[in-house]
C-alpha cells in the first residue's frame, strides 16, 4: 500500500540469447535496453516485458528490461539523458515522468528526453460498489448537487491524473465533492469496497478481479469512445461532461536519435500493434491502442505537460 | 549538566528552524482541513516545549543532587565527557565519507578494499600482509556477491573505463 | 477437503520442493544482507520464474518472502544490524543476548519462533481467508490513524526513566517522516529541491545508521583492546527445548495474535506487528524488567509475529488482488505474469494453484527451520572473528547493502548522517527506538488523520465513533496512562529515596 518509502532500485536483467537475432541485423544494435522506473511486476514493467517478447522477433533485436527505480522516475530520466543517442536505450513513458519533472528539480527532466512513439492510452474509469444507487456519472452529479461535499470520491496519489480530472469535474459540472487521495490504486479499491468512498477512479487492469466477481461496477469511462471490453458503460462525453483523460504509454529516448532508428521504431511498433498475439494480450488488459509517430508523441507530451503545469499552478502545487 | 542545557538550546533552535521551514511550505487548496503545514507546525511546537522541559528537568535534577547526602553522580552519567573516545567514534564517519567520495572515482572493488583495510587499521590492527590479504579477498567477495550475484550496478570507476578503452 | 488434496499433490512434486527449498535459502541470504529487503530478494528471482509452471513460480516467490523475513533477524541478533525492517524490534533483546554470550540461544529462539509463526499463519490463511479479508476491509482512515497512534504509544514504554528524552526522539522521528511529498495536497516539504527526497527518507537507512553504524562507533570509542574476542560462551546454535518453548508460550501466543490481526491490514505490515507484539509481550510478561536486558520473550515475540505476517499478509493480495506491501506486490506480479488474476474468484477458478501454494509454503517453513540449523553455526563462527575484521566487514556490508536499495550515493550520505546522529543520541542517553517508531509511523498517522477529517468535514468525533478506531485508541490511551504512571512512580521513589 505504501510504496512511498520503497525505492528499491535494482536491475532485473532477463537473460537473453543473442544468436538468433544477429541474422536480421537491420537495426544498428543487437541488444537494446528498455528502462522503466516501475518495479519488477509493476504496470510499466510487465508492459515492457511483453513488448520485448513480441517486438524482439519483429525488429530483430534482443530487448533487456532494466528497472531504475527512485525519485518518481528522476533516476531513470537521468540515466537516459546521460546515455548515447544511438538507439541502444529507451525509456517506457507514463505521465509520471512529466509530473516528477514539474514537481521537483530533477537532474534531468522530461524535456531532456525525446518521445519516439506513443502506443496506448490507459482508460480512466469511474466505478462504484455493486450495490451502489449510481448507474452513471449523471447520477453522481445530481447527488453531488443536492448534497454538496457529501459525495466522497476516492482517487489515487495527490499528483495523479485521477485527482486532476476530478478537480476539473467539479469545475465542469459546477458541483462540490470531497476528493480523497490515497497512496495508490489498491487503497482506492479498498475504500470503495468498504464504503468509505462512494465513487472510485482507477484503471481497468487493477479492477478486473473485482469487476469479474461482481463486487465493483463500472459506471463511466473518461475516454473518447466506449471500451470494447465494456460496451455498455457510457463515456463521460456521452453524458455531456466533456472530460477525456489520455494516460499515455509510449517510449522516449535520449535527444538527437538518428532518423533511421526512429523510423525503425515507428515501423516496428505499428507491426507489433497488429500482431495477433500481442493484440490478444493488450485487449485483455483493457488498454486502448493509440499509435502516434514521433511528431504525434512529441505534441502529445507537450500538450500534456502544459495542462499539468496549469493544474499545478492553479492549486499551488509546486517544488520548493 | 551544562551539556544537557546546551542540547536543549540546540533542540529549541531546531524547533524554530523547522517552524520556519513549515511556514514556507506552499499553501495549496488541496491540502484539506489541516494543510501540509499542520503536522509540521504541531511538531515544531512540541519540540520547542519538550526542549524547555528537558532544560527544566536537568536543572531540577542538578538541584536535587546538590542537596547534602545526595548520591554522587553514577559513573555512566559522566561518560559523556570522554572527548577522545567521541573523536575516535566520529572517525568512523570520516572513513565512511572518504569511501563515499572515492566510490564513484575508484569504483566499487578498489573502494571496498580501501575501506576494509582502513577500518581494520582504525580498529587497532596494524596494516600487514594478513590485513592486506583480508582486504583484497574481502573486496573480491563483496564484488562477486553484490555485483554478480545480486546484480547491483555499483560504480565501476575510472579503472573500468581504462580497461574498456584498452580492449 | 479438496484444498487439502491440492496441497498434498503439490508438496509431493519434486519441482515444488525444489522451488520451496531454493526460494527459502535465497530469501534467508537476502534477508540477512542489510538493504536487500524481502521485496528486492523476490524481484531478483522474478525473471527466472517466467518460464516455470505458475505454481512453481508462486511457491518460489512466496518461499523467498518467508525466508527473507526470517533472515533479517540473523544480523539483528549478531551484529545489531537489522537485515529487514521488521527485524528492528529483534535488535533490542537479541543483540543484548549475543553480548551476554547467548547469541546461539537467541538465534535458536528466533528460528523456532519464526517457524511456528509461519506455520500458524499458513493454517489461518488456508482456513480463515474470508474473515481475515473482512478484517482488512474494516480498516478505514480513522482506524489506520488509531493504529498508528497505538504504535507510537510504545514510545512511552521503551523510554521509561527518560520520558522527556524519549518524546523528543519520537518527535524528531516524526519530523523526518514529514520530508517528501505531502500525502494530501501533493506539495513537497523539506526536500530542498532534491528529487531523492521526493519519496521521503527511507527508514531502513535511518535504522542501519542508528543501530549498526552507531554501534560500531561506540565500540571504537570504548576502545576495546584489540584481539580481545569475547567468545560466545556457547558458540553454536542452541535450539530451545520443548519445556523452554512452553515457558515462553505467552510471548508466542501474543506474537501469533498480533501477527494474525496485523498481517491482513494492507500497509501495516511486519514492522508494526513486531513492535506491537514486543510491547505486548513485555506488558504481559512475568519478568518485564528483563526486557532490554536480554529477554528471551523479547526475541521470540516479535519473531513469531513477523513470520505470522508472511502468511496473513497474503490475504488482501489473494482475496482482493491488492498488495499490502512491496513484497506482496511482487507476488501479485508473479500471478499476473502467469495470467492469473487474484481476487474473489481465484478460490473457485484456480483452487489447485491456491491450495498448492499453501502446501508449498508450508513445506517452505519447515525447510527454513532445517536450513537455519545448517547455516546458523557458521554465522556464529563468522561474528566471533577478531574485532577489527568484523568491524571492517560490517561497514562494507552496510554500505554495499544501502547502495543496492536505490543505487544511490545520496543514500550513503543519509546513512552516515544517521550514524552520527545515532551516536550523539546514544552518548546523550536518548533512546533510539522512538526515533525509528516516529519515522515508521508518521506518514500513516498524518495522512489518515487528514483523510478522516476530510471525510467528516473536520469532526473529530469520528475517531471514537468508528469501532476499530475507538478500540485501538482505547488501547493507546491505556498504554500512555500506564507509561505515565510508571514514570510518576519512579519520580516519587527517587524523591523519597
Amino acid at each position: 500500500m505504501k510504496y512511498r518509502h520503497f525505492l528499491g532500485a535494482l536491475v532485473a536483467v532477463s537473460a537473453t540469447v543473442s544468436l538468433a537475432a544477429e541474422a536480421l541485423a537491420d537495426y544498428p544494435h543487437s541488444t537494446v535496453k528498455l528502462v522503466t522506473h516501475s518495479s519488477p511486476g509493476g504496470g510499466t514493467d510487465v508492459f515492457l516485458r511483453k513488448l520485448s517478447q513480441h517486438l524482439g522477433p519483429i525488429m530483430g533485436v534482443n530487448f533487456v528490461v532494466e528497472n531504475v527505480r527512485g525519485g518518481g522516475g528522476a533516476k531513470a530520466m537521468a540515466v537516459l539523458a546521460n546515455s548515447p543517442a544511438d538507439g541502444s536505450i529507451f525509456y517506457g513513458t507514463t505521465p509520471s515522468y512529466v509530473n516528477t519533472s514539474l514537481l521537483s528539480s530533477p537532474e534531468a527532466s522530461f524535456t531532456d528526453l525525446d518521445p519516439v512513439v506513443n502506443m496506448f492510452y490507459d482508460p480512466q474509469v469511474v466505478y462504484v460498489r455493486a450495490n451502489s444507487p449510481y448507474q452513471d456519472l449523471t447520477d453522481v452529479v445530481e447527488d453531488a448537487k443536492s448534497r454538496p461535499q457529501q459525495v466522497i470520491v476516492a482517487v489515487s496519489t495527490p499528483s495523479s491524473l485521477d485527482r486532476q480530472v476530478m478537480e476539473q469535474f467539479q469545475t465542469v459540472t459546477g458541483t462540490e465533492v470531497t476528493i480523497l487521495t490515497h497512496d495508490g490504486g489498491g487503497d482506492v479499491i479498498l475504500n470503495v469496497l468498504n464504503g468509505t468512498a462512494q465513487v472510485g477512479i482507477g484503471e481497468i487492469a487493477e479492477l478486473r478481479g473485482q469487476i469479474d466477481a461482481g463486487e465493483l461496477r463500472l459506471i463511466t469511462t473518461y475516454t473518447d469512445e466506449r471500451l470494447d471490453l465494456f460496451p455498455d458503460v457510457k463515456t463521460a462525453k456521452e453524458q455531456g461532461i466533456d472530460l477525456v483523460v489520455r494516460k499515455f504509454r509510449g517510449l522516449a529516448g535520449p535527444k538527437g536519435l538518428p532518423e533511421d532508428v526512429v523510423t525503425a521504431w515507428e515501423e516496428g511498433i505499428q507491426k507489433l500493434l497488429a500482431d495477433p498475439e500481442f493484440k490478444a494480450w493488450y485487449e485483455g488488459e483493457g488498454v486502448i491502442p493509440a499509435y502516434l509517430d514521433q511528431e504525434g508523441a512529441r505534441a502529445l507530451t507537450a500538450e500534456f505537460a502544459t495542462e499539468m503545469k496549469a493544474f499545478f499552478t492553479e492549486y499551488n502545487i509546486q517544488a520548493e | 549538566m551544562r551539556g544537557m542545557l546546551a542540547i536543549s538550546g540546540v533542540l529549541f533552535a531546531l524547533a524554530l528552524a523547522y517552524w520556519l521551514g513549515a511556514d514556507a511550505i506552499p499553501k495549496s487548496r488541496l491540502g484539506g482541513m489541516v494543510g501540509a503545514d499542520g503536522l509540521p507546525k504541531l511538531l515544531a511546537v512540541s519540540l520547542g516545549l519538550l526542549s524547555a522541559g528537558l532544560a527544566l528537568q536537568t536543572l531540577l535534577e542538578a538541584r536535587k543532587r546538590r542537596r547534602p547526602g545526595a548520591a554522587p553522580l553514577p559513573a555512566s552519567e559522566t561518560a559523556d565527557t570522554d572527548w577522545s573516545g567521541h573523536a575516535k567514534a566520529m572517525g568512523v564517519i570520516g572513513i565512511g565519507a572518504g569511501f563515499v567520495l572515492l566510490l564513484p572515482v575508484l569504483g566499487y572493488v578498489v573502494s571496498v578494499m580501501l575501506l576494509l583495510i582502513a577500518v581494520t587499521a582504525y580498529s587497532g590492527r596494524r596494516p600487514s600482509v594478513q590485513t592486506g590479504l583480508f582486504a583484497v579477498g574481502g573486496g573480491i567477495f563483496f564484488y562477486v556477491l553484490f555485483v554478480h550475484l545480486l546484480k547491483v550496478p555499483l560504480p565501476a570507476g575510472v579503472f573500468a573505463t581504462l580497461f574498456s578503452g584498452a580492449a | 477437503m479438496d484444498g487439502f488434496i491440492h496441497a498434498l499433490s503439490a508438496v509431493t512434486s519434486w519441482q515444488i520442493l525444489l522451488a520451496a527449498g531454493g526460494g527459502v535459502l535465497w530469501g534467508i541470504l537476502g534477508g540477512a544482507l542489510p538493504g536487500i529487503s524481502p521485496s528486492i530478494a523476490m524481484a531478483l528471482l522474478l525473471p527466472f520464474t517466467y518460464d516455470m509452471s505458475p505454481l512453481m513460480a508462486l511457491v518460489m516467490l512466496g518461499s523467498v518472502y518467508i525466508g527473507a523475513e526470517y533472515g533479517g533477524s540473523i544480523p539483528a541478533i549478531l551484529i545489531r544490524t537489522p537485515g529487514t525492517n521488521a527485524a528492528a524490534a529483534t535488535v533490542i533483546d537479541g543483540y543484548v543476548m549475543h553480548q551476554q554470550g547467548r547469541g546461539g540461544e537467541a538465534l535458536g529462539l528466533s528460528l523456532t519462533g519464526g517457524t511456528i509463526g509461519g506455520l500458524f499463519g499458513l493454517i489461518l490463511l488456508a482456513t480463515l481467508t474470508k474473515p481475515l479479508s473482512d478484517l482488512a476491509l474494516m480498516f478505514t482512515p480513522p482506524a489506520y490513524f488509531a493504529l498508528g497512534l497505538l504504535g507510537l504509544s510504545i514510545i512511552a514504554s521503551v523510554s521509561e526513566g527518560s520520558m522527556v528524552k524519549g518524546l523528543i526522539a519520537g518527535v524528531l522521528g516524526l519530523m523526518l517522516a514529514t520530508v517528501g511529498t505531502d500525502p494530501l495536497s501533493g506539495v513537497t516539504r523539506f526536500t530542498f529541491g532534491e528529487p531523492e527526497l521526493l519519496e521521503g527518507v527511507h527508514f531502513i537507512l535511518v535504522m542501519l545508521g542508528v543501530f549498526a553504524v552507531a554501534e560500531l562507533m561506540s565500540k571504537l570509542a570504548d576502545n576495546e583492546p584489540d584481539d580481545l574476542v569475547k567468545p560466545d560462551t556457547v558458540s553454536k546454535l542452541v535450539l530451545p527445548s520443548l519445556s523452554k518453548l512452553w515457558s515462553l508460550r505467552r510471548a508466542q501466543a501474543i506474537g501469533c495474535a498480533v501477527g494474525a490481526l496485523e498481517g491482513p491490514v494492507p500497509g501495516a505490515g511486519g514492522t508494526v506487528a513486531s513492535f506491537l507484539s514486543y510491547n505486548e509481550a513485555r506488558r504481559w510478561s512475568k519478568t518485564p524488567e528483563q526486557f532490554g536486558k536480554g529477554s528471551e520473550e523479547g526475541v521470540i515475540a516479535p519473531e513469531t509475529a513477523n513470520n505470522v505476517v508472511t502468511a496473513t499478509a497474503l490475504v488482501p493480495t489473494l482475496s482482493f488482488g491488492i498488495p499490502g506491501s512491496n513484497s506482496t506486490a511482487i507476488l501479485l506480479g508473479g500471478f499476473l505474469i502467469h495470467g492469473l488474476q487474484p481476487g474473489p474468484l481465484l478460490f473457485s477458478t484456480n483452487p489447485d494453484i491456491l491450495y498448492g501454494l499453501f502446501g508449498g509454503l508450508f513445506v517452505a517453513n519447515i525447510m527454513m527451520f532445517l536450513i537455519g540449523i545448517v547455516i546458523l553455526g557458521p554465522a556464529i563462527w563468522l561474528v566471533n572473528r577478531p574485532r577489527p575484521y568484523l568491524n571492517a566487514s560490517i561497514l562494507a556490508l552496510v554500505f554495499s547493502g544501502i547502495y543496492s536499495i536505490n543505487n544511490s550515493i545520496f543514500d550513503l550520505w543519509v546513512v552516515l548522517a544517521a550514524g552520527a546522529i545515532g551516536y550523539v543520541l546514544r552518548v546523550l542517553k536518548f533512546p533510539a527506538l522512538p526515533l525509528i517508531l516516529g519515522l515508521v509511523l508518521g506518514y500513516m498517522i498524518e495522512s489518515n488523520y487528514r483523510r478522516s477529517l476530510l471525510l467528516t468535514q473536520g469532526d473529530h468525533a469520528v475517531f471514537f465513533q468508528n469501532g476499530v478506531s475507538a478500540f485501538l485508541m482505547g488501547c493507546a490511551i491505556v498504554v500512555l496512562v500506564l507509561g505515565a504512571y510508571t514514570e510518576f512512580r519512579r519520580f516519587r521513589r527517587e524523591a523519597t529515596a
